[in-house]
C-alpha cells in the first residue's frame, strides 16, 4: 500500500522532529575512541561489527521481496540491499544515535556514538581515508515514519 | 560530461497490524562533507529537496561534523508547507563529493540553521544546485534503483 507523505522537510519544520520520540538506545561505553581509532588502523574484526538479528533478518527479506515483484521477478542490485542491510542493522542496536561507522561487505562497525564523540574523532583521526567513514543519525524505524504520516 | 546516478530510496514501515504496510519514497543521497581538516565525511542522510529554495544543514550538525561556518548569523522567514516560521541562520558552504563522483569537489551555497535538530537530513535545495547540475527524476525501475532513480548531469 503506498501513500502519499510530505517530505522530511515538511515534516521537520512543521514540528513533528521536536516531539516525543523515544530514549536513544544505551551506549554501553565500549565504543571508545582508541577502538575506533584501532579500526581505523588495522580494520574492523569480527567482534567489532554488530551482530545480525533474525529482526533485521526478516525485514530485509521483506524488502528484497518487494523489491523483487517490482523489478518483474529480477532480484534488486547487491549494492541497493548493501544499504538496507546496514541501515536496518544500525536501526536494531542504536536507534535514536548518531553514529560514525565503517561498513563492508561483512557488516557494520560502530565507531563512535554521540555528537560529542563524533566531532573528538574527528578531531583526530588520520586523514585521507577513501572511502570515508560514514555518519548518520539512526531513525527509530517506526517512529522515524510515523512523524512523516502524522498528519 | 560528469553525470551522477542515485538511487531513489523506499523506506517500508512494516506497521503494527492491523496498519498497513507503508512505501515511502526518499530522494536520497549520500554526500561526502568536506571538514576543517580537509577530509571528508560521508554523511548517509541528505535529501535532494526541490522544495527548498537552499542547501541547509544543522548548525549542531555541522559543529559535531567540524564543518567551518561563519559565526555571523541572520534571522531568515522561511514559508514551508506547514507555514512560516523565523530561523537563525549562518551563511556559508558546503564543500562536498558524492561516492559515484569521488574526484569532483562542488561547492553549495548553504545555510547553517540553528533550529534545525542534528536528526534532520541535510537538504540540497535549488541554489547553486541548478547551476551545478541538470536534474532528471527517472521512476523506471532497474536493479540497481528499484523505485527509480535521480540523475545530475554537470552543466
Amino acid at each position: 500500500m503506498t501513500h502519499s507523505v510530505p517530505t522530511e522537510a515538511d515534516a521537520v519544520l512543521a514540528g513533528f522532529a521536536t516531539g516525543p520520540v523515544p530514549p536513544p538506545a544505551a551506549d554501553d561505553g565500549k565504543y571508545t575512541l582508541e577502538r575506533a581509532l584501532r579500526i581505523l588502523r588495522d580494520g574492523a574484526g569480527p567482534d567489532d561489527r554488530l551482530p545480525i538479528t533474525a529482526e533485521v533478518r526478516r525485514i530485509v527479506a521483506i524488502h528484497e521481496q518487494y523489491f523483487t515483484e517490482r523489478l518483474g521477478g529480477t532480484p534488486p542490485a547487491a549494492s541497493y540491499m548493501h544499504n538496507i542491510w546496514v541501515e536496518q542493522t544500525l536501526a536494531a542496536h542504536l536507534p535514536g544515535q548518531h553514529v560514525v561507522y565503517v561498513h563492508d561487505d561483512q557488516g557494520v562497525a560502530v565507531l563512535t556514538v554521540g555528537l560529542d564523540a563524533m566531532s573528538e574523532l574527528f578531531r583526530v583521526m588520520p586523514v585521507g581515508r577513501k572511502p570515508p567513514v560514514s555518519v548518520t543519525y539512526v531513525e527509530p524505524a517506526p517512529a522515524a515514519d510515523a512523524f512523516l504520516m502524522a498528519r | 560530461m560528469p553525470t551522477i546516478t542515485l538511487p531513489i530510496r523506499l523506506v517500508t514501515d512494516l506497521g503494527a497490524p492491523p496498519e498497513p504496510i507503508r512505501r515511502i519514497h526518499h530522494a536520497r543521497t549520500a554526500l561526502w562533507l568536506q571538514n576543517d581538516r580537509g577530509d571528508f565525511a560521508e554523511c548517509k542522510r541528505a535529501v535532494i529537496d526541490t522544495g527548498s529554495s537552499y542547501t541547509q544543514i544543522s548548525a549542531t550538525l555541522a559543529r559535531s561534523l567540524n564543518i567551518p561556518f561563519p559565526a555571523e548569523n541572520s534571522v531568515l522567514n522561511q514559508t514551508t508547507a506547514a507555514g512560516g516560521r523565523a530561523v537563525r541562520v549562518h551563511d556559508g558552504e558546503l564543500r562536498v563529493r558524492f561516492p559515484p563522483l569521488p574526484d569532483h569537489t562542488f561547492r553549495l551555497y548553504c545555510l547553517f540553521v540553528e533550529e534545525l535538530p542534528p536528526s534532520v537530513p541535510v537538504l540540497i535545495g535549488l541554489h547553486d544546485t541548478l547551476e551545478l547540475f541538470r536534474l532528471t527524476f527517472d521512476g523506471r525501475p532497474a536493479p540497481a534503483a528499484p523505485v527509480g532513480q535521480i540523475t545530475l548531469e554537470t552543466v
